[in-house]
């Protein structure tokens, strides 16, 4: 998706991102409750 | 009197209580949600999401995968243009979003710009299949709106589909 949006694949770039800009962002894996609890 | 359930700042203040043990709250973004689940720009918020009856397998790591349950999730906060972006004409703030403004209804395959944001987020696998992201946007804003835009989270079985 994110890649899609700044013109992975085929070059066109979502416009939105010429109005609005990713300022932070990370990814997270999040364990299930009972894992967490092991 | 039966007590109200709790909102969102009572869960967020359980979670800090019950992860303290392990982890320590490190930032934290209020925001809140606009008008009728809109993003601040006006456009309704979530249409792509997968019908709420799917919305759990979409979300989550299917059974007898490691962490089973859990999910991938994807957090981003994002600054809006909101003045620049209102000083376009509602046509071309269509155009940008690939859906209408006051009924969100999605503009039709043959008029749809490859460049709009329905066009470049919604993503296919190597079939073709549709590969299903469960999208949350809450806002947040400052009154001199130089501080404003929506914290995404995305959740997903797999990192793919978000990348």
């Amino acid at each position: 998706m994110l890649e899609r949006m700044v013109g992975g694949g085929d070059g066109e770039r979502d416009r939105l991102t010429e109005f609005s800009v990713a300022t932070s962002g990370a990814w997270y894996v999040t364990p299930p409750v009972d894992l967490l609890g092991a | 009197m039966a007590m109200p359930q709790p909102g969102i700042f009572d869960l967020g203040r359980l979670a800090v209580a019950e992860l303290s043990g392990v982890a320590v709250l490190a930032s934290e973004q209020t925001c809140f949600v606009y008008r009728a689940s809109q993003d601040l720009t006006g456009f309704e918020d979530g249409t792509e999401n997968p019908p709420v009856d799917e919305a759990l397998s979409a979300a989550t790591i299917e059974p007898g995968r490691p962490c089973a349950g859990g999910s991938v999730a994807l957090l981003q906060r994002w600054v809006h243009d909101l003045d620049g972006f209102g000083v376009l004409e509602v046509g071309e703030q269509e155009q940008i979003m690939g859906r209408t403004l006051a009924e969100s209804i999605e503009l039709d395959e043959e008029v749809q710009p490859a460049t709009s944001h329905v066009s470049r987020v919604v993503i296919e696998d190597d079939e073709g299949e549709e590969m299903e992201v469960f999208r949350r946007s809450t806002s947040f804003r400052s009154v001199g709106c130089r501080n404003t835009g929506c914290s995404l989270l995305g959740s997903a079985p797999t990192g793919h589909a978000c990348n």
